[in-house]
């Protein structure tokens, strides 16, 4: 795997939810840097957290926190509260390792919640106008895409949603 | 639209259900067989299927009609671990709205629950349905070598095979 667009010696740091996850693992090897765990990149939830949660339930609370962003499931958090998890995670990030790159492996419904928080439709669609139709789907934020975000430690700056060219 | 089905959906779902069987299946299971599907019983399966707590139907809606279906959960083989490994257990589209990315939009629509809560997705398809089969591997799934099993339906000899995707 080769990341084309960001030159390796800028990408200063490395964080997962979890330390064996495989893209996490793929890309430690590749850019020679150790695994961050942080928690805050978890999803927002997932089934099996709630034990004894019927399989149904789970997914129907889901798809409820999708269309209603402030509900709050019966266990884990609400897509304003996920997303939010994700913004105080890059402006920690950007309070320790200001200019410099770091990559963050999280699951789709949670960076889709942060993107829902910080950006207006208008600039999710200026950048990936597919992304509105359906943005907790697998239509653009794939498996091991890439979405790229800037911070200045004020606003924050929408590149890419859902990269996948960066990878031979 | 996209949503999850309930009971109130149960006429439309057996319709698409029906009229897909009938042009999906055509060559692969006799014409008798599939002149004569019992809309009774394909009622009770669904009504079974929207009640069923491991089971999760999506349903494909455009102007108040019901154009396809998805369903999954965790898988019920004997061989799988269901915490680990889920089932898509149909994906059909009423036949006069193929090729217009209905499948894939239910698929998609799926997609980041089922990668985000399991390690392996499995399927099970008619062996002599071809055009199902270049459709599943286009969408990442592999067979699964000596995964084969005789469907009960009909009294007539058809085989299955296992398609995984891993993740």
């Amino acid at each position: 795997m080769v990341i084309k667009e960001q030159p390796l010696e800028q990408i200063s740091e490395l964080f997962s939810i979890y330390n064996d996850s495989i893209a996490a693992e793929i890309l430690a090897t590749t850019l020679n840097l150790e695994v961050t765990e942080d928690s805050r990149l978890r999803e927002r939830m997932n089934w099996g957290d709630l034990e004894d949660q019927p399989f149904n339930e789970f997914v129907a609370q889901w798809e409820r926190c999708s269309r209603e962003r402030n509900y709050q499931p019966s266990f884990g958090d609400s897509s304003i509260e996920a997303g939010r998890r994700i913004e105080a995670f890059i402006s920690d990030c950007y309070l320790q390792a200001s200019g410099e790159t770091v990559i963050g492996v999280i699951h789709g419904g949670v960076l889709a919640d942060f993107l829902l928080n910080v950006f207006s439709f208008e600039e999710l669609s200026r950048v990936r106008p597919e992304f509105c139709d359906d943005p907790y789907s697998g239509k653009v934020i794939q498996e091991c895409s890439m979405t790229t975000v800037s911070y200045d430690g004020n606003r924050h700056r929408l590149d890419a949603i859902g990269t996948v060219l960066f990878m031979d | 639209m996209i949503r999850i089905a309930s009971e109130s959906d149960i006429a439309g779902l057996v319709d698409v259900h029906v009229a897909a069987w009938q042009v999906a299946y055509r060559g692969i299971m006799p014409d008798h067989v599939l002149d004569n599907l019992s809309l009774d019983k394909r009622r009770e399966n669904w009504m079974r299927a929207v009640h069923d707590p491991n089971r999760i139907n999506f349903l494909y809606e455009e102007n108040a009609r019901i154009l396809g279906f998805i369903s999954y959960g965790p898988s019920c083989d004997e061989d799988a671990n269901a915490s680990i490994t889920a089932e898509l257990i149909a994906l059909y589209v009423y036949p006069q709205a193929w090729r217009r990315g209905i499948g894939h939009s239910l698929w998609q629509h799926v997609e980041l629950v089922l990668e985000n809560n399991f390690k392996e997705i499995t399927l099970w398809v008619i062996q002599n349905n071809h055009r199902a089969r270049h459709y599943y591997e286009a969408m990442g799934f592999l067979e699964e070598t000596g995964k084969k099993r005789l469907l009960p339906w009909y009294d007539c000899e058809l085989y299955e095979v296992r398609y995984r995707k891993p993740h």
